[in-house]
């Protein structure tokens, strides 16, 4: 009788049938005692506190301080000129000019009426009647040309190595240059050379402390020290590298910030305004 | 010879079972697994496997809970003794362009069975064209620039050598 096949041909083709039928069992075996059925996704974070702004509603207190709000030029403290600063940890001296002349000031002295009340690297803050006034130190193009008030930032405001913008101390709450802020915002590198950050396993969430604050640093003047703990910032809980990454995203958009610390075994409330 | 022709035609069926009926997808989840341990977690739009590879596409991996990296499209091939990666239309967030590029067009990643501790990377994008490996053994990663676009932030990482500009780090 004829065959249809080869028997070799049946054979080698049972061979191969049994080898990818062992294969399979053997793929099936692996898959269901070592392999997932199913994969990991993130599931969004739920629950994080919404940002809120302090309402001081106690009558017995007295009113808040007011805000202090960029200087807009009016009235007469345009005929202020700001030539040079000194600043000192201990000590504020700027030059001006008014009315032709040159005066040097101190930190609380006064001339045509507005107080000095601090200053920063390229600008004073004078006060009168409650207002607080900005004087941006003039460059000297402005100087030869013009000798109006403006602001010199904005020339250096597209260098983003450089570092502008200064902490300043307003009494009962602190004014972080906003420059400064951007600067840090857009680079996160530099933030690491001042200041030290250290997650801690905490419950089911993190902490983080601070390792360490570059003395002279705007961080060291933000009044955070070694060791404190961050717990939030602008209401939102810091308990997740995810909640500290989106603070820090959304930093340069915030008018106020409220930063919520443990120090020992204290809660601290530290306050600045963006300026 | 007979025997040596057998031999290896089982040989070529059991490799050509064993690609065939690997459980990509599960290999894939088990990978999300491991990563999840390092704090990576990868969330993908869509999963769909093929003869020798697995295809991920929109998939948008968390660093430690942060949303960093957003992927187009990656597809995995092996076929046991080589294995790669491409990824296509990698963007990293914003918020690192002071520390890397953010916009990488193509990224391949190969291996080889006889050098399985070396990974040969490439990669191009705006900052232009990278070639270089990855030392499992030595941890150590090298990537030479073939062709330099717009380097930004790069350009302070990168040193230079006989063959041009080169970016050298450990892990």
């Amino acid at each position: 009788m004829k065959q249809l096949f080869k028997p070799s041909l049946i054979k080698w083709s049972l061979i191969f049938l049994a080898i990818l039928l062992l294969v399979k069992l053997f793929w099936l075996a692996i898959e269901l005692f070592y392999l997932p059925a199913s994969g990991i996704n993130k599931t969004e974070e739920a629950g994080g506190k919404s940002l809120y702004y302090r309402v001081n509603l106690s009558p017995n207190k007295a009113a808040p301080k007011k805000a202090i709000k960029p200087s807009e030029a009016h009235g007469n403290i345009k005929d202020l000129e700001l030539l040079a600063i000194y600043n000192a940890p201990d000590k504020t001296v700027v030059t001006v000019v008014y009315k032709h002349k040159s005066k040097i000031l101190e930190k609380g002295e006064e001339i045509n009426g507005f107080m000095l009340e601090d200053a920063g690297s390229t600008y004073a803050l004078f006060s009168k009647g409650g207002k607080t006034y900005r004087v941006d130190l003039i460059t000297e193009k402005e100087a030869s040309t013009s000798g109006g008030i403006e602001s010199s930032i904005s020339s250096n405001t597209n260098d983003s190595s450089a570092i502008e913008g200064e902490v300043i101390d307003a009494g009962d709450h602190k004014i972080i240059d906003k420059s400064l802020l951007k600067h840090y915002a857009t680079n996160m590198d530099d933030i690491y050379k001042n200041i030290g950050i250290q997650e801690m396993k905490s419950g089911n969430g993190l902490k983080f402390k601070i390792t360490f604050v570059k003395r002279g640093s705007p961080f060291a003047k933000l009044g955070v020290r070694r060791g404190d703990i961050i717990k939030s910032i602008n209401g939102q809980e810091i308990n997740s590298y995810n909640a500290a990454f989106n603070a820090y995203k959304n930093i340069e958009n915030v008018a106020n910030l409220t930063l919520v610390i443990e120090r020992g075994n204290k809660e601290m409330e530290l306050e600045y305004e963006i300026n | 010879m007979q025997v040596v022709k057998k031999a290896f035609m089982i040989l070529f069926a059991v490799w050509f079972a064993f690609v065939l009926f690997m459980p990509k997808r599960n290999l894939y989840y088990k990978v999300e697994q491991e990563l999840k341990k390092q704090g990576i977690v990868i969330n993908e739009g869509h999963i769909s496997e093929g003869l020798f590879s697995l295809t991920v596409d929109d998939a948008t991996v968390f660093l430690k809970g942060i949303d960093l990296i957003h992927v187009k499209h990656a597809s995995f091939f092996t076929l046991l003794f080589y294995s790669s990666l491409e990824i296509d239309k990698i963007a990293l967030d914003d918020s690192l362009r002071s520390m890397m590029p953010t916009k990488i067009d193509e990224a391949h990643c190969s291996t080889w069975i006889f050098s399985p501790l070396h990974i040969n990377i490439e990669g191009s994008g705006a900052f232009g064209k990278a070639k270089g490996q990855i030392d499992l053994a030595t941890h150590k990663v090298h990537l030479d620039f073939t062709k330099t676009g717009t380097l930004g932030p790069l350009k302070h990482q990168l040193k230079e050598g006989k063959e041009g500009l080169y970016y050298e780090t450990t892990f």
